[in-house]
C-alpha cells in the first residue's frame, strides 16, 4: 500500500504542470484607475513617424525595443506612411537633430517628449490618435552625438506611454522613469507591460481611421 | 535475425544504437529491403506553455495538416528498423481563460525518429521510436525570439490496415509523441521547468513503389 502511495505520489510529481514566473515587480500603470492598452484587434498598431530626420527609424526601433518584451504577441507596432491613417502620431517639438551616431558615455537629459491622450467627451475612449512629441533640450550645450543617445532613451519612454504605460515609473533603472540613466526597459518595465496587456482596459483606443 | 532476437529483451540502450547503425549504414543486403511510405493527417498538440498574468491562459498549436515520410527495412525480424521524417504546419493560438484566443503567430514542427517496427498481428502493427524534434515559428517573436532549441522525442504508433487497404499499401495511422517544451525565453521570463507537450497524428499512411 505504501509502495503504491509512493509511486502514485511519484507519479503526480512527474505531471504537476511548471510553475508560472510571478509578475510581482510591477510599477503602476493607470491614471486614477483608468486602463488603457490596445486591443488586440487593433493590432498592429499604426505609428507615424515625422518624417524629418532619423525620427521613422528611431520609433521603428523603439517598437521592436518593446515588442520584444513580450513573450505571447500582445502588442505589435508598424510604422505607417500616412498620417491620416495612424493610431500615434509622433513629430519633433522643433528642431530636428543632425543623425549621429550615439554618445557612449553617460546619459544626459539633451532631450525630452511629452505624449498626449485626447478623450471623448464621456471619458470612456480616445477621440482621436495619441500623440507624442520628441523635443531637444536648448537650455544647455549639448553634443549631436548626446543628443542622439537621448532620442534613443526618450522615444522608447514615449513609446512606453502610447502603449498605455501612463504613469512615470518610480524605479531609476526602470526607462519609464523620468530621468532614466538607462538605454533600454528593465524587468520592472517588462513585467508591468505584461501585467499592462493582461489587464482589462476601461479606456478604448481611437476610432478606426 | 540475431539483431532481433537480441531486440527482444527491450534493452533500449542496445536498441537504439544498434538501430541507428542499421539505418544510417545498412548494408549492401539489406540495401534492396528498404521500403518508402508516406502518410498524410492531421496532428492535435496539447499545450506548449501555461502562464498566468492577471488571469491563466494557454499556448498552444492549433490542429495541423502533417506529413510523414518513412523509410522502412523490410526485414524478416520480428522488429524492424525505421526513420521517420515527420512536418506539421500550425497556427499559435494564446487561449485565455475567458474562452477568447488569439492567433499570435504560425509554426511549423520538424521531427525526425529512428525506430522500431513490429507485426502484432494480422493487419496491426505498431512502433516505437526516439528522436529530435526543432520548431519553426513563422516569426522569431515572443517566447521563440531567442530561438527555439532542440528537443528530444518519445514517438509510438499504430497502424491498422484492413486487408482491402493491405493489398494497395494504404494503412490507417495513429502516431503518439511527447517532449518537454521550454524556450530561451520562456527561462529569461522566469519559467525554470519545462512543459511536457503531448502530440497526436492520425492520418493515411501509404507505401510507395511496388511491395
Amino acid at each position: 500500500m505504501k509502495r503504491n502511495l509512493a509511486l502514485g505520489a511519484l507519479m503526480l510529481a512527474a505531471c504537476t504542470e511548471p510553475a508560472a514566473p510571478a509578475r510581482t515587480s510591477t510599477y503602476a500603470f493607470d491614471v486614477g484607475g483608468d486602463v488603457f492598452r490596445w486591443p488586440s484587434d487593433r493590432l498592429p498598431v499604426r505609428y507615424y513617424a515625422d518624417t524629418r530626420g532619423n525620427m521613422g527609424f528611431l520609433i521603428g526601433r523603439a517598437l521592436s525595443i518593446w515588442e520584444d518584451q513580450f513573450l505571447y504577441g500582445e502588442f505589435r507596432g508598424i510604422v505607417v506612411s500616412d498620417s491620416t491613417t495612424a493610431d500615434v502620431i509622433v513629430r519633433w517639438a522643433d528642431s530636428v537633430p543632425p543623425d549621429v551616431p550615439p554618445d557612449a558615455g553617460p546619459p544626459v537629459a539633451a532631450c525630452d517628449g511629452v505624449t498626449t491622450l485626447f478623450f471623448d467627451s464621456a471619458g470612456t475612449a480616445l477621440a482621436q490618435p495619441v500623440r507624442a512629441q520628441i523635443r531637444i533640450t536648448t537650455g544647455q550645450a549639448f553634443t549631436a552625438a548626446q543628443v542622439a543617445a537621448c532620442l534613443r532613451r526618450v522615444t522608447i519612454h514615449e513609446l512606453g506611454h502610447t502603449l498605455g504605460i501612463l504613469q512615470e515609473s518610480p524605479g531609476p533603472t526602470d526607462i519609464m522613469n523620468t530621468a532614466a540613466p538607462v538605454s533600454l526597459p528593465s524587468g520592472r518595465d517588462r513585467q508591468t507591460v505584461e501585467v499592462l496587456y493582461h489587464t482589462p482596459p476601461t479606456i478604448g483606443p481611437p476610432p478606426p481611421r | 535475425m540475431r539483431v532481433a532476437s537480441r531486440l527482444g529483451g527491450w534493452s533500449v540502450s542496445v536498441a537504439i544504437p544498434v538501430m541507428a547503425a542499421l539505418t544510417v549504414y545498412p548494408s549492401n543486403r539489406l540495401t534492396a529491403q528498404v521500403s518508402l511510405h508516406v502518410a498524410a493527417g492531421a496532428r492535435y498538440s496539447s499545450t506548449l506553455v501555461h502562464d498566468s498574468i492577471v488571469a491563466p491562459f494557454d499556448l498552444r498549436p492549433t490542429v495541423a495538416p502533417t506529413l510523414a515520410v518513412t523509410v522502412l527495412e523490410e526485414t524478416r525480424g520480428t522488429w524492424t528498423p525505421d526513420v521517420t521524417a515527420d512536418i506539421s504546419w500550425s497556427g499559435l493560438r494564446r487561449h485565455d481563460s475567458g474562452g477568447g484566443s488569439t492567433r499570435i503567430n504560425s509554426l511549423a514542427t520538424l521531427a525526425v525518429t529512428v525506430g522500431l517496427r513490429r507485426q502484432l498481428r494480422a493487419g496491426v502493427s505498431a512502433r516505437v521510436g526516439v528522436g529530435a524534434l526543432k520548431y519553426l515559428p513563422g516569426d522569431a517573436t515572443g517566447i521563440f525570439r531567442d530561438g527555439s532549441g532542440v528537443a528530444v522525442l518519445g514517438a509510438a504508433a499504430v497502424d491498422w490496415a484492413p486487408p482491402a487497404a493491405a493489398r494497395r499499401g494504404l494503412a490507417l495511422t495513429v502516431r503518439y509523441d511527447a517532449h518537454r517544451f521550454l524556450t530561451t525565453a520562456l527561462k529569461t521570463a522566469g519559467f525554470t521547468e519545462p512543459h511536457l507537450v503531448h502530440r497526436v497524428a492520425v492520418g493515411l499512411r501509404a507505401r510507395l513503389g511496388a511491395p
